[in-house]
């Protein structure tokens, strides 16, 4: 058996994994002046500023860790599916699922409680709503772009981008139905937000444990995937059978997408720039890929959702997350890029 | 002949231009002229109410799905979203006037109104001072000075009433959702209630209409109330966040008061309503306190 890890791998997960803690410290540290520093020596007003330190920015570093890691590691498994490095996890249509159940809620919620007075729970409800929509459209597609028992990736990859702009206009359209706060409630759920108020535990919970067990089995999967991109005759070859390789890495990825968009809407770039860059820095063996991608993920978003939480002084408001993921990973892709290209081979 | 580029790119930037300016020019041109007999299209629901409380709304001949108040309104024909504009069925209600908020005035191509022979008045309604002005200006269109003047003294005699009610100085924020948390910054509506109800808004000092915050901002201000101002029948919903919020945060300082009165979002004659409302909340609020309100 190949050993699991090169040096420069190991030696990027521990740097990253330290790194992550120590962010994570200094996220928690940190804040818009809601706890200041001095509380903590002041026993009257200890009790909220613990409140802070662990209700709200703990809770909220711990979601960004989880999106971040769901969305870079679901980037990596499709780039590794569809063999394409400019492959996100919203360009296979699961995110179009997923905008669709969530709006879908947000406004069956309005009209609901307009004309029935019935409610559906707030967060829980799009959490729910968004999770089962990419996983049908998931199911969906990969059943369609399924002919002879084999899974064909240009179809699958075709078919999403179609479903994505199908999915934009029935957003389109419920935005267009509504009014009022359920508007900006959209707006602002699809412009990507790390928000943990009134987040129940129970959720975030399950969603840890999802991301796990799918970043873990898309680790398990990582040797055949690595044979399946060499190509499908070497993976059979090896005794690998590349269709079910192939299904795994699709299921796998669309739930990380579906959890990532479901918990926090769309935050762009974390994606597509990560597993670019840590396959720069440790290469392209996917037992590598997977856990830097998620440890690279993780980092970057909670580094960035610093940044959109001390925005408030300077901006006036709370940036959103994407703004600020878009504004960094944006320019980044590009100079990586064209780094790739000036040496003569791709990112 | 070849042509460059560059000599395209820019004989297209000067015709963009030029179209650019020809439209700027159509919307400047626009003014309130009253012309008898006068078919108004009111594009906001704040704005239809104006014309029903000066006893214009006979006039009314189009609205958008949203002017449901007061009930008369929904007679009228709607011709509109809200958000978008149907120019063709606006047009097919045939009227002199269009009165519309500024933001979506701007999606009424100018020429097609020109043509038509249609008046475009266009208005910002974010304040007391604004909603005077309007319904001067709203008066002006619709001949109906006399009324309007009245209802204009009937809201200032009213707020001065009001004012006169509040006791202790209260600080509050006003929400308007919860996943971004939202709030009324100083250039909102909810931050003008506010100060007409003699409370202070903790986000007074911000130059935007609503600005995305966190809890741990909202802490920072240290408000006495919090407004969340709701859908209708989407109280268990807020409730159940609330809940939630209050066990991340068991004792975040401030007591939350839910209301889903339209009057709160609507800057319109109805703002005696709205600051009333803001008073029983905070009544409310004291009484569940033991306070003195």
């Amino acid at each position: 058996m190949t050993r699991r890890w090169t040096g420069r791998t190991a030696l990027w997960v521990a740097l990253l994994a330290l790194g992550l803690l120590a962010l994570l410290a200094l996220y928690v540290l940190v804040g818009s002046g809601g706890a200041g520093n001095g509380p903590l020596l002041n026993p009257e007003l200890l009790e909220r500023h613990q409140a802070i330190l662990r209700g709200l920015r703990l809770r909220r570093g711990l979601l960004a860790i989880l999106v971040g890691a769901a969305l870079s590691v679901s980037g990596a498994g499709f780039q590794a599916l569809l063999r394409n490095p400019l492959a996100d996890p919203f360009v296979t249509g699961v995110s179009g699922g997923a905008a669709v159940g969530g709006t879908l809620v947000m406004v069956l919620t309005a009209f609901l409680t307009q004309t029935l007075g019935a409610s559906l729970t707030g967060p829980a409800g799009v959490f729910a709503g968004a999770f089962v929509g990419a996983v049908v459209v998931a199911l969906l597609l990969s059943r369609l772009a399924t002919a002879g028992g084999l899974l064909n990736t240009n179809s699958l990859l075709l078919m999403g981008v179609v479903f994505n702009f199908f999915a934009s206009a029935v957003v389109l359209f419920l935005k267009a139905i509504i009014q009022g706060t359920k508007l900006s409630e959209i707006l602002f759920w699809l412009m990507g937000t790390l928000a943990v108020e009134g987040l129940p535990d129970a959720l975030l919970w399950l969603a840890g444990t999802l991301v796990l067990l799918s970043t873990g089995g898309l680790i398990l999967l990582a040797r055949r995937i690595n044979l399946v991109s060499l190509g499908e005759e070497t993976a059979w070859g090896a005794g690998v059978n590349p269709e079910s390789v192939k299904r795994w890495l699709f299921l796998l990825s669309s739930v990380l997408v579906a959890l990532g968009v479901s918990l926090a809407g769309f935050v762009g770039f974390v994606g597509l720039v990560i597993p670019h860059v840590v396959r720069i820095l440790a290469g392209s063996d996917h037992r590598g890929v997977f856990p830097l991608s998620a440890l690279g993920g993780a980092t970057f978003l909670l580094l960035a959702d610093l940044v959109a939480r001390l925005s408030f002084p300077l901006a006036g408001t709370q940036l959103p997350v994407g703004v600020v993921t878009a504004f960094v990973g944006g320019p980044l892709f590009i100079v990586l890029l064209a780094r790739a290209q000036a040496k003569g081979g791709g990112a | 002949m070849t042509l460059r580029p560059t000599v395209f790119l820019l004989l297209l930037a000067a015709l963009l231009g030029n179209a650019c300016s020809r439209q700027s020019a159509t919307e400047g041109s626009k003014s309130p002229t009253p012309e008898a007999p006068v078919r108004i299209v009111s594009l906001a629901p704040n704005l239809t109410e104006m014309l029903f409380a000066m006893e214009a709304g006979d006039l009314l001949v189009g609205r958008t799905m949203f002017c449901d108040f007061p009930a008369q309104a929904t007679s009228v024909p709607v011709v509109s979203g809200g958000v978008s504009v149907d120019i063709e069925a606006l047009l097919q209600a045939n009227p002199t006037t269009i009165v519309a908020l500024e933001g979506v005035a701007g999606q009424i191509p100018g020429n097609i109104l020109e043509q038509a022979g249609i008046q475009l008045y266009a208005t910002r309604v974010e304040t007391w001072d604004d909603i005077v002005r309007t319904l001067d200006e709203l008066s002006r269109i619709t001949s109906r000075q006399a009324k309007a003047q009245a209802l204009i003294r009937q809201l200032q005699e009213g707020l001065e009433q009001r004012n006169k009610l509040s006791a202790r100085p209260i600080r509050a924020a006003i929400l308007y959702g919860h996943r971004p948390l939202v709030a009324a910054g100083g250039t909102s509506w909810g931050n003008e209630l506010l100060r007409l109800a003699g409370v202070t808004n903790v986000f007074a000092d911000s130059d935007r209409p609503n600005l995305q915050i966190d809890a741990e901002t909202l802490l920072s201000r240290h408000p006495d109330l919090v407004i969340d101002i709701i859908a209708v029948g989407a109280a268990e919903g807020a409730q159940e966040f609330w809940k939630e919020f209050h066990r991340q945060v068991p004792d975040p300082g401030f007591a939350v008061a839910l209301s889903a009165h339209e009057a709160l979002l609507r800057p319109g004659p109805r703002v005696l309503e709205a600051v009333d409302e803001i008073h029983r909340l905070i009544q409310e609020n004291s009484r569940d306190r033991g306070e003195a309100p």
